[in-house]
């Protein structure tokens, strides 16, 4: 990033190529599966990369301010779509209330990949983390697709360790009962 | 082992196999049209050095000309209302400084302590006028409304050439004591000033009701000598003016002046003049 921010394109290039799937993957498993959404939360990440080209100071590993923008990108789709703040995601009903929209996306999912053999194994994933809480779900993909440590989840969600590690655990949970389900 | 323990601290080691199944099923990329999309933007901005075509900078160019000349105009309007403003007034301060002046003016050297009634002070205000005609027509624009007072509060009528008793020799007094002048035939100003302290004594005397003194007395009877016409006529000015006592004055000092002043005066007076030791 520091070499793009001095001029070389290239350094672009390589950067977005290294991380583009963890940011999409990131914002497409949030919108459940909805790729029209992903595509417009994932632009405008990137957008607001390149935006930030020569203000980029580099005070902490690249992916960890890349999902702090994309957390902040998310934040903003949920409030400005579903008029929720990240604060009321705590709350029962609100939690169903995104659950079900996550869902609706889910039921109109024809992606061509899902045809493969490991479709079923695939799908079942994908449906058993859409069925769990976004903050658990939130936590969950920056761990596995950011692969930010327990401590930087902390952080970037301002929460404590012990919130984040709860959430995990709750996720992973759910995940390994699909799994073993398919075994 | 339970999932907290895995988890614990290390929560990239919780499921190795999980997150293994996790990566095998999810692997989809952004569409290769958005990622061009991307690059190219990203290509745009460093060709651009860093500077997006948005209408943005306009706006700031716009509010920056907004912020930097709004102060100006309104300072500038400002000191325009203030200009006109300061052209408006000169007609109320001209007036100011003369008053002042003429307040805080002293008395005349030459004068004797003068009556502090309002005539009186009006009186000075002549009395300091240094000569300049313009001077002397402010002047009279601020003594007049003093002097209208001046005249109901007087206890003896004011003669008919008030400021005759009261000019030293101005151009604007000539005017005024233009009758007097002629009462006392000559015109000197020596004259005039030897005449007009004791005049206006006199009317303070008689003001006051108190007798005139023997000095006074003396000091007409050692006056130079008079033309006995002149004389003649400022008593009978006197007299017609009903300043009885400074009539009688003037008589004693022309009968000290001249032993047959009785028969310079006209007859009317002369029964009078009998009436005066």
């Amino acid at each position: 990033m520091r070499a793009y921010g001095q001029g070389d394109a290239r350094a672009f290039e390589t950067l977005y190529a290294r991380h583009k799937g963890a940011s999409y993957r990131y914002f497409l498993r949030h919108a459940g599966g909805d790729t029209a959404t992903a595509d417009e939360l994932h632009q405008d990440l990137w957008l607001r990369v390149i935006g930030a080209r020569e203000r980029y100071e580099a005070q902490a590993k690249f992916s960890t301010w890349l999902f702090t923008l994309a957390r902040h990108r998310l934040v903003d789709h949920w409030r400005s779509r579903h008029g929720i703040s990240l604060a009321s995601l705590e709350d029962d009903a609100v939690l169903t209330q995104v659950e079900d929209s996550a869902a609706a996306s889910r039921d109109v999912d024809d992606d061509p990949l899902h045809a493969s053999i490991d479709a079923e194994t695939r799908r079942r994933l994908v449906a058993a983390l859409a069925d769990v809480p976004p903050l658990q779900r939130d936590a969950f993909l920056l761990h596995i697709e950011g692969g930010l440590s327990l401590d930087e989840i902390a952080s970037l969600t301002a929460t404590s360790g012990e919130t984040v590690k709860s959430r995990l655990r709750y996720a992973y949970r759910r995940l390994r009962a699909t799994l073993e389900d398919l075994q | 082992m339970s999932d907290h323990d895995r988890l614990g601290s290390r929560p990239a080691n919780g499921d190795a196999e999980l997150e293994r199944a996790w990566r095998d099923a999810s692997d989809e990329q952004p569409p290769s049209h958005l990622d061009a999309a991307i690059i190219a933007a990203a290509r745009k901005s460093v060709s651009e050095g860093g500077k997006q075509p948005t209408t943005a900078p306009a706006r700031v160019r716009s509010q920056d000309w907004l912020t930097r000349w709004q102060p100006l105009a309104a300072a500038a309007t400002v000191a325009g209302l203030a200009f006109v403003l300061v052209q408006m007034l000169p007609r109320e301060h001209s007036g100011r400084p003369s008053m002042q002046y003429e307040e805080s003016a002293p008395a005349p050297a030459s004068a004797e302590p003068q009556p502090q009634s309002s005539s009186a002070r009006g009186a000075t205000y002549y009395g300091q006028a240094p000569g300049a005609a313009g001077d002397a027509e402010s002047r009279e624009q601020v003594a007049v409304p003093e002097q209208a007072p001046s005249q109901s509060e007087a206890p003896v009528p004011p003669p008919p050439t008030p400021p005759a008793t009261t000019a030293k020799a101005t151009a604007s007094d000539a005017a005024a004591t233009a009758d007097a002048s002629a009462a006392l035939g000559e015109d000197s100003a020596d004259r005039r000033q030897e005449m007009e302290p004791q005049l206006t004594g006199r009317a303070a005397t008689a003001a006051a009701g108190a007798p005139s003194s023997p000095a006074r007395e003396r000091e007409l009877g050692n006056s130079a000598p008079l033309d006995t016409a002149a004389w003649a006529s400022r008593i009978v000015a006197l007299q017609e003016s009903g300043d009885v006592l400074a009539a009688e004055d003037a008589l004693r000092a022309f009968r000290a002046a001249e032993p047959d002043a009785d028969s310079y005066l006209p007859d009317s007076l002369r029964e009078w003049a009998r009436t005066v030791e």
